[in-house]
């Protein structure tokens, strides 16, 4: 118990210490600050402001601790594996048991008094109108078991992982697989029985059973559902808190008992070059969960087996070397953050399933094959143009410099007889050739509606500006993202695009609330339409400007890296 | 000195409000093995990231190969290699292919990279693992494939922080001939370390400096042979030692007489530079002083650093 207790006091001083705890803090008084805005603008259309306020706390709060489990648990242990101190604490005799709850305890305690300190403003909500006593103490229990799971998810993300950016990804991928498997799942068990292959008996079961309980128990089911709504008169110790608890706890007691057989890999560190035919299958069924996780929650698959320190286990540590391009830094990058060729192929194979699987269920539901064609090109132009693409290059920004410092060899680099902006151009290029078959397959999707969407655009200015601004966002998103990327320490890739997406949503979200505040004081007459446009070019102009200040940012912060890395 | 390859002149720098160098001097011969010590948080590492153009000097100059490092700085990236004191690799590359990277990012084109490649190999002993992940190499694998790195462009001076640090016996030695092989070369070799024993034996000038100023540099000779840049002989004496004593002090160019506490030997400090041996010699024989032994007194490197640097940890 002393040890625990020793490692919450440190926790504890060094979290007191760290000036990025407080900047979180303030960050989220902002939010709140902004939530009473928006519940004061609500007072004069509203007829129970107080309902509006607490909805967008309650999310605000939903997003936090989800934050939080994705982040600040998944980094419990990793990060003493990463400083190569849990060897230390685990010689002084600290047991597994001591040390997950001296790491779990500061967490939990800290991200309860960040949303417990909220508490004044919800009382606001209740005088304010249309919220019950009932349905804010559901919130919060609701809000106090979500965190209890996602917290224990990460902190069993943090044992198994020895690293910090991986054991965030796996926290946020079980996350999100978790949410939509059941969905894909009951998709294609509608499909099959559809096609008379099963009984649609088996489909709704399983719906019933599996898919909504699922749903129910799950803390953004519940926000979608009842607990926000105005006929809110459920038991506060619903399905959810008491899944959610017990849930968390049985993946704390499984971190607390794989803890010991984990953790001794990670410090060990050994490539054994010696097969095992137990290690083989238990590889190859890692990497086939692996790729149906990136399959399902990203569209993309790292199967690169040279680039990855797992395959040294089965392979040894030796192989073939392949021969470097004269454009030396752009072939690291394309192997180191791309991935590769092999990637590539299996990206090509991937948009050709999607294609193939979108084509196939239309062709099924009696359309034309022609028609069938074009309307995939188009369903598949989509997918990839709103998920896929933003999300390949969020990763490409937040990875492209980030393993140059945490290897150390940013500085290595930096000592070529090249300027820092040609070698970080170098590798940008690099990078970018993995995006070659996202772009090609986009192209070539695009072709069939491409002529209409430019006759519609050109047809109309607004679209333009709309499409100069959206452009925009994305610039300043990935150069913020970049940014975030060099500047902390933890968890960088995943902080990264989590704080650079934020940050641009939130500041547009921002300004878009104070624009429709100011609107509301100007008088409605003519030229609303002029008065949109030139607030469009304005934001297209102020996001340019802000993608140019971080450039140069990220410039200043690159060479300063080289000099102390 | 030949012209000199490094020229450090009066150089400051401050990280914040922390000065790590405080007016550091010094130069660097050509062809040479010099040898850079200090205490931890002395600014070492500092003065080898400005070499090196990672940093800039805020005050003073450095020349390398006669160009300043404030606007040179590709023509002196072209000729250096810096080797930095922690394991700075891409560690899911093979060790060829690490090498070969960095021969094409240098400007090499393939053909001649191959060559390359293939003689930085040799030289570090590296044929036979060429085709190993770096990652899976041990750390005195790791830091010849880091001085192969810095071998494929051919420069003419290398910058070695810390190179043996974390080495076994046997790594180092390996590391300490390759050195001398290079050496050999003609290349200038600048290296920063804590293993004061073998920069004695290995190198031929020597930078010292404590809380970023310089405290001694120049021959590593003048260092361990000199005391305050006057020789210092050992004299032991056969017999009568009570008697030969009190008459030391009358021999013409000495300074002082020491004598060397439980043994019949003293340390007679030279009031000159020019004071050699033989005088020295010459005129003890003429006294009819019964010698049983006469050498140059050497200082170990060890305790002439201990001398010139301060006590306790840099605040």
């Amino acid at each position: 118990m002393n040890k625990t207790l020793a490692l919450l006091v440190r926790a504890l001083r060094t979290e007191s210490r760290d000036i990025k705890s407080h900047l979180f803090r303030v960050g989220l008084a902002c939010v709140v600050v902004l939530i009473l805005l928006l519940g004061l603008s609500a007072l004069e259309y509203e007829s129970a402001p107080g309902r509006v306020m607490f909805k967008a706390m309650t999310w605000a709060n939903w997003v936090v601790v989800t934050l939080a489990g994705g982040t600040f648990f998944s980094i419990a242990i990793s990060e003493e594996t990463e400083q190569q101190t849990l060897g230390l604490l685990r010689m002084a005799n600290v047991s597994p048991l001591s040390l997950l709850l001296g790491k779990w305890l500061p967490r939990m305690l800290t991200a309860i008094v960040l949303v417990s300190i909220q508490f004044p403003f919800t009382w606001l909500t209740v005088t304010l109108g249309g919220v019950s006593w009932e349905q804010i103490w559901s919130s919060y229990l609701m809000l106090l078991a979500h965190l209890v799971l996602v917290g224990n998810l990460g902190l069993l993300s943090s044992v198994l992982n020895a690293n910090s950016a991986k054991a965030c990804a796996w926290t946020f991928g079980t996350m999100i697989a978790v949410r939509i498997l059941p969905a894909f799942c009951w998709a294609g068990l509608t499909l099959f029985a559809e096609r008379g292959w099963l009984a649609m008996s088996t489909a709704n079961t399983f719906w019933e059973k599996v898919g909504a309980p699922l749903h129910s128990w799950s803390a953004s089911g519940r926000l979608w559902g009842e607990i926000l709504s105005t006929s809110f008169k459920g038991d506060a110790w619903s399905p959810q808190v008491v899944s959610n608890l017990i849930g968390g706890a049985v993946l704390f007691c499984i971190a607390w008992l794989i803890f010991d057989r984990a953790t001794m890999r990670h410090m060990s560190g050994q490539i054994s070059s010696s097969v095992n035919p137990f290690r083989i299958l238990a590889y190859y069924l890692f990497r086939a969960f692996r790729f149906l996780f990136w399959l399902v929650c990203f569209g993309l698959v790292r199967f690169h087996l040279e680039e990855d320190p797992s395959a040294a286990l089965l392979f040894g540590p030796t192989r073939r070397s392949r021969r470097v391009w004269d454009w030396a830094v752009g072939w690291k990058d394309f192997w180191q953050v791309s991935g590769g060729s092999r990637n590539l192929w299996v990206k090509y194979a991937l948009y050709g399933f999607l294609f193939g699987t979108i084509f196939y269920i239309l062709t099924m539901y009696d359309a034309d094959t022609y028609e069938g064609f074009e309307t995939s090109c188009i369903y598949t132009a989509g997918i990839i143009f709103w998920c896929l693409l933003p999300l390949e290059l969020c990763f490409l920004a937040a990875k492209l410099f980030r393993p140059e410092l945490n290897d150390h060899t940013w500085s290595t680099l930096l000592t070529l007889p090249k300027s820092l902006p040609v070698i970080a151009y170098s590798k940008l290029g690099g990078a970018m050739l993995g995006m070659i078959p996202t772009v090609s397959v986009l192209s070539l999707c695009s072709m069939t509606f491409m002529g209409e969407l430019l006759a519609e655009i050109f047809r109309e200015p607004g679209f333009v500006l709309g499409i100069a601004y959206g452009l925009t966002i994305v610039l300043v998103a990935l150069h913020l993202v970049t940014f975030f990327s060099i500047s902390v320490s933890w968890a960088a890739w995943p902080i990264a695009i989590i704080l650079g997406v934020g940050v641009t949503w939130f500041g547009n979200v921002l300004v878009w609330i104070f624009f429709a505040l100011g609107m509301m004081g100007i008088n409605s007459g003519g030229g609303g339409e002029g008065i949109m446009y030139a607030w469009f070019m304005l934001l297209a102009i102020g996001h340019v400007i802000l993608a140019g200040v971080t450039h140069y940012g990220i410039g200043l912060r690159l060479a300063a890296k080289g000099a102390e890395n | 000195m030949s012209s000199p390859v490094i020229e450090v002149d009066k150089v400051t720098h401050l990280f914040k409000d922390h000065r790590a160098l405080n007016g550091i001097s010094f130069q660097v011969g050509a062809g040479t093995l010099h040898g850079f010590v200090g205490p931890n948080g002395a600014g070492k590492t500092t003065t080898l990231k400005l070499i090196c153009t990672l940093l800039r000097p805020q005050t003073g100059r450095i020349r390398v190969f006669g160009m300043d490092v404030r606007t040179d700085v590709k023509a002196i990236r072209q000729k250096l290699g810096y080797m930095p004191d922690h394991f700075s690799m891409y560690k899911q590359m093979t060790v060829y292919e690490y090498l070969d990277f960095f021969a094409a990012a240098y400007g090499h084109v393939s053909k001649r990279r191959e060559v390359i490649v293939g003689d930085v190999l040799s030289l570090t002993d590296m044929e036979g693992r060429k085709d190993d992940l770096i990652q899976g190499l041990s750390r005195g694998m790791q830091q010849r494939v880091s001085l192969a790195r810095v071998l494929v462009n051919d420069p003419d001076l290398l910058l070695l922080d810390e190179p043996a640090s974390g080495l076994d016996p046997r790594a180092r030695i390996e590391l300490m001939d390759i050195l001398r092989e290079l050496r050999r070369m003609g290349k200038t070799i600048f290296i920063s370390s804590h293993i004061l024993s073998e920069l004695a034996e290995l190198c031929d000038s020597v930078t010292i400096i404590d809380r970023g100023m310089t405290k001694y540099s120049g021959h590593m000779d003048d260092l361990l042979y000199a005391q305050d840049g006057h020789p210092v002989y050992r004299l032991r004496i056969e017999t009568d030692i009570e008697v030969w004593a009190p008459r030391l002090p009358e021999l013409t160019g000495v300074a002082t007489v020491e004598p060397v506490e439980g043994k019949p030997e003293f340390r007679l400090t030279a009031d000159a530079a020019d004071i050699d041996a033989n005088s020295m010699l010459t005129q003890l024989l003429a006294m009819g002083v019964p010698i049983a032994g006469f050498q140059r007194d050497q200082r170990k490197l060890n305790d002439a650093f201990m001398d010139l640097t301060e006590r306790g940890v840099r605040t």
